[in-house]
């Protein structure tokens, strides 16, 4: 890889250089001269004024519409959301499990008893047999999700295609990713995705006893972590910015240098926390 | 190849004798247009100029043009795509002089092909790390980035361009 790292290092350098030509010497500065103006044309400014009143009246007789429509609707009888509606308050005969319609990248839960009070339910234990690895837990169904143990010994959605297998892209980490739908770089963090990530060879978050530094584990986070905190001496967990409303949320934890590093990070709907615990809790 | 940090002052117009080329470099390396990177440069010079009040540290100085040369790639691409989308140009060249492929080596065009192929963040992250000779730790701060995500992409760009350069490799 290093002989590699030295070519493509030495291909972009001399590309760039002959791009630029010989090294000149720094222009005299004008610290008045903006770049930026001349990007627009003069006609782009009265262009957007006109475009914003034209959308602010196209909603408000987009909204008129919408409301007058619902005066004109007989009240529904089911309790599942609709994209014009917010959601319903769940009613006291029914769970929070059962009174979440399923979203639609998740597949529709089965129906759980009423009167069940847990937000997880079992399911039936599978007849199948179980995948390589050690399975922390066994079939649930969680918040619409079906979780289902899965190949790296955490659980997965159940309708969710592996994106890609555990695969070693160059240095000493290799990830897998799991998704709702179809995937595209940057891939980390996207929306309604489960990334899985081991590292092997990376000494820097161990102390001299192999003891692992949680800070510097933390640094680790494939998104930049806006907050993390410990939950044993060697692991943590860590949320980052919201993607698309969906706040990536993941597991990190340091198993000896020998072991490596393990981290996954999910990124659902934040009306799936419990599935989000759910999948993080699963890994081991 | 950037010049030591200690061997300038706080002064700006050292930092921008000084810095100016590698800033260039860097941004041509993001952008492939040369008109396109000496603005950029200026912007975040310019940017650098209005700040330099507060900047007591040549180390702080570069590190906040690295972050201005970066931001300021990533508006000056975008505005391009936007601006293709606008004209319905639909060739994937920029608007580069039409002897621009001419002046360059197959071997250059062919690395120029393979970076424009890559997703914006590895490009970043192997621009940084190959012009600039940054570590993971700068590229993270330069980019916003994690040191995981530079980590990731980095290894991601690496295979891409061991892929589509085998044969120069």
């Amino acid at each position: 890889v290093n002989d590699i790292e030295t070519r493509i290092r030495e291909l972009v350098n001399d590309t760039v250089d002959a791009e630029l030509g010989p090294r000149r010497v720094a222009p005299p500065f004008d610290p008045r001269r903006n770049t930026k103006p001349r990007r627009w044309a003069p006609w782009v400014t009265p262009l957007l004024a006109a475009a914003s009143v034209a959308a602010v009246a196209a909603a408000t007789v987009t909204v008129a519409h919408v409301a007058s429509e619902h005066r004109h609707t007989p009240p529904a009888t089911s309790v599942a959301p609709t994209p014009d509606s917010p959601t319903p308050p769940p009613s006291p005969a029914s769970s929070p499990a059962t009174s979440a319609a399923p979203t639609p990248d998740s597949p529709t839960p089965p129906p759980s008893p009423a009167s069940s009070p847990a937000r997880v339910s079992s399911a039936p234990p599978s007849s199948s047999t179980p995948g390589p690895g050690t399975l922390s837990s066994s079939t649930v169904v969680v918040d619409g999700l079906r979780l289902v143990p899965g190949p790296y010994g955490f659980l997965v959605p159940s309708s969710w295609q592996e994106a890609y297998p555990l695969t070693n892209w160059g240095g000493s980490a290799s990830d897998a990713l799991f998704s709702a739908g179809p995937v595209h770089a940057p891939y980390t963090g996207m929306p309604l995705t489960i990334e899985y990530w081991l590292d092997r060879g990376d000494s820097s978050v161990y102390n001299r006893n192999g003891q692992p530094i949680l800070s510097s584990l933390a640094k680790l986070s494939l998104c930049p972590a806006v907050s993390w905190q410990p939950i044993s001496s060697n692991a943590l967990t860590f949320t980052c910015a919201p993607v698309s409303g969906m706040v990536p949320t993941g597991i990190l934890l340091a198993e000896t240098p020998q072991q490596g590093i393990k981290q996954l990070l999910v990124t659902l709907s934040t009306g799936q926390h419990e599935a989000t615990t759910r999948i993080l809790d699963s890994l081991h | 190849v950037i010049v030591g940090v200690e061997r300038v002052g706080v002064d700006f117009d050292v930092v921008y004798k000084n810095y100016w080329w590698s800033m260039l470099r860097l941004a041509q390396g993001l952008v492939d247009d040369v008109a396109a990177a000496e603005d950029v440069v200026q912007d975040a010079f310019a940017a650098l100029y209005r700040r330099r009040a507060s900047l007591h540290e040549p180390q702080a100085a570069v590190g906040y043009l690295r972050v201005s040369v970066v931001n300021a790639s990533r508006s000056a691409l975008r505005r391009r795509r936007s601006a293709r989308a606008h004209l319905s140009l639909a060739r994937e060249e920029h608007d580069a002089p039409a002897d621009h492929a001419a002046l360059l080596s197959a071997e250059h065009q062919q690395v120029r092909a393979a970076l424009a192929a890559l997703p914006e963040r590895q490009r970043e992250v192997l621009t940084l790390r190959y012009l600039a000779d940054l570590s993971d730790a700068e590229i993270a701060e330069a980019t916003g980035l994690s040191h995981g995500g530079v980590r990731s992409a980095a290894s991601r760009g690496i295979a891409a361009l061991h892929s589509s350069l085998g044969g120069q490799l």
